[in-house]
């Protein structure tokens, strides 16, 4: 018995395959872990990699949780990208993006996508997109089909990864997706997590950004039947823990960083989503005005600011950007913007707040 | 008399004139005067004017000259790319930037905003550090100004180190000759 069949012949009992050994140089398979290798190289190397020990800690945790056995051989790389998505090595080399960790409301929720990664990892997709890749490379479809999903995607990974991802075919056929689905589920059950968040993390994404839009959802399989099967099997398996606070605690001195980030890719409308879906405090109303008067929404995002001003954890540049949008109101800014010199009498953009008052 | 220099730069082959020392015109709207020799890239770069004193590699003088209402500074990279509008204050066109040099990932971070004449005109600098996902840190400056309700920006970006400080005198006596001729644009506004 193979591992594959070894890992789906227990038909909701999921059993781990053995530990994977290193393959044979040689072998394709040994090819493909080379560059993965040499790609978590230059991974370690990045300005972009999240090193905060703690998050770093809690995050491997988690996939040590879900992973059981395989854990020793699993590294996790958080890195700074506002896209949501985790990826998954043949060689181990797991990377999460910062745009997923904003996106789950909770642990589970994260569980959920590193678990699917981990089923595409236990059930080695790595190795047969390369064999699929192999085939499809005679008739000159790779190049061309991966760069595009690269472009898309604007992907964080760099171009040996870019070369290993898209040599498997473009990401992962929808029968792979479906597999690494099921064992997702059933590896977030077993470590305690709640499956049902399986299904939720999904249907947030959609609330944000219509599936025709999202390349998530172009080699995945269709949402409807998606959302029925893990529902399905979050029925079956039940119970579970989701560990919302903590998720958030851990998440907190982060999160400012990547709700810039969040801004900056210019969907202020899929932010509003994803911010209406969180507990609303100083931060998350700020970012709220923020994608507000980019999409010149001044008054909406006065409102929004004004909110903020409650809570005092609001940042101090919340006082700056009330102050720019009464200004172009033609209201007074002089009692936000001195709020804001008195916050951070240092500022970079000091000079010039002076320069209005 | 122009010499025209076929250089190979690290980052590709391009093509450049020399740009002698003296008073230049760009675009038919700004003029600026460098008392230094600089490199012109033929065609430009994302719609802006593009000169560097040792290759695009090591340093980038870029020039967007009347940037209008609607337009991305820079090539639009998609749909949801933020677009100039005439009465963007300096902190909005700080963000206009930000969006343009972050595109592939990079972390743009302020390091200072402050009035500063432009152009012939009131306007405003700022300095920045940007972090990209390849290559190096880079240190940048740009002064700007909007004038008949379209954006004038000189930037400059060089790795930090070494670079970035070879060339600043030279950039900012450029800055501080730069002159806005169109007539069009009599009327100012900014910041």
């Amino acid at each position: 018995m193979d591992r594959r069949s070894f890992l789906l012949g227990c038909g909701g009992c999921a059993v781990m395959p053995e530990r994977f050994t290193r393959p044979e140089a040689q072998s394709d398979e040994g090819g493909l872990w080379a560059y993965m290798d040499r790609d978590e190289e230059r991974l370690q190397r990045s300005p972009f990699l999240i090193r905060d020990p703690a998050l770093n800690a809690y995050v491997s945790s988690i996939a040590c949780r879900l992973a059981g056995d395989h854990c020793p051989d699993l590294r996790v790389y958080i890195v700074r990208t506002a896209q949501f998505n985790a990826t998954m090595a043949p060689n181990g080399m797991m990377q999460v993006w910062s745009g997923l960790l904003l996106r789950a409301g909770n642990e589970a929720q994260l569980a959920a996508i590193m678990g699917h990664e981990i089923g595409h990892y236990l059930l080695r997709h790595g190795v047969e997109r390369l064999r699929e890749a192999k085939n499809r490379a005679a008739t000159g479809q790779v190049l061309s089909i991966g760069l595009g999903f690269f472009q898309l995607l604007g992907a964080a990974v760099s171009s040996l990864a870019q070369l290993g991802l898209a040599a498997g075919g473009l990401a992962y056929g929808r029968d792979h997706e479906r597999a690494a689905d099921r064992i997702g589920i059933e590896l977030m059950a077993r470590a305690g997590y709640a499956p049902a968040e399986a299904a939720r993390v999904w249907s947030q994404l959609l609330e944000e950004a219509p599936a025709e839009q999202s390349i998530l959802f172009a080699t995945h399989p269709p949402l409807a039947e998606r959302k029925e099967v893990l529902a399905e099997a979050a029925a079956r398996l039940g119970g579970g823990h989701v560990n919302a606070e903590a998720y958030r605690e851990r998440l907190a001195p982060h999160r400012g960083a990547f709700l810039h980030d969040e801004i900056l890719r210019g969907h202020y409308g899929e932010t509003l989503v994803l911010l209406d879906r969180m507990p609303p405090d100083g931060e998350v109303l700020f970012y709220k005005g923020e994608a507000h008067r980019l999409r010149g929404e001044l008054q909406a995002a006065a409102a929004a600011y004004r909110s903020a001003e409650a809570y005092p954890d609001a940042p101090a540049e919340l006082f700056r950007s009330l102050g720019l949008v009464q200004r172009r109101l033609g209201r007074s800014p002089t009692r936000a913007f001195t709020r804001y010199l008195e916050l951070k009498p240092g500022a970079p953009d000091a000079e010039l707040i002076r320069a209005y008052l | 008399m122009r010499l025209l220099l076929v250089l190979v730069l690290l980052a590709g082959c391009s093509t450049m004139e020399r740009v002698e020392p003296g008073r230049t015109t760009i675009r038919d709207e700004l003029t600026v005067t460098a008392d230094a020799r600089w490199n012109r890239i033929e065609g430009g770069r994302d719609g802006a004017e593009v000169w560097t004193a040792d290759g695009t590699a090591l340093d980038v003088l870029a020039f967007y000259v009347g940037v209008a209402e609607g337009e991305t500074l820079g090539a639009a990279p998609s749909e949801f790319a933020p677009r100039f509008r005439p009465t963007m204050s300096p902190h909005d066109i700080v963000e206009l930037y930000e969006a343009l040099v972050t595109q592939e990932g990079s972390e743009f971070r302020l390091e200072r905003l402050g009035p500063a004449g432009f152009g012939g005109r009131p306007g405003f600098v700022f300095e920045h550090t940007t972090v990209m996902r390849e290559g190096p840190a880079l240190s940048g400056i740009a002064y700007g100004t909007v004038a008949g309700g379209r954006l004038y920006l000189l930037s400059y970006t060089a790795p930090r180190r070494y670079f970035f400080e070879k060339n600043l005198d030279q950039v900012r006596s450029i800055a501080a000759s730069a002159l806005i001729t169109s007539r069009e644009n009599e009327a100012s506004a900014s910041p």
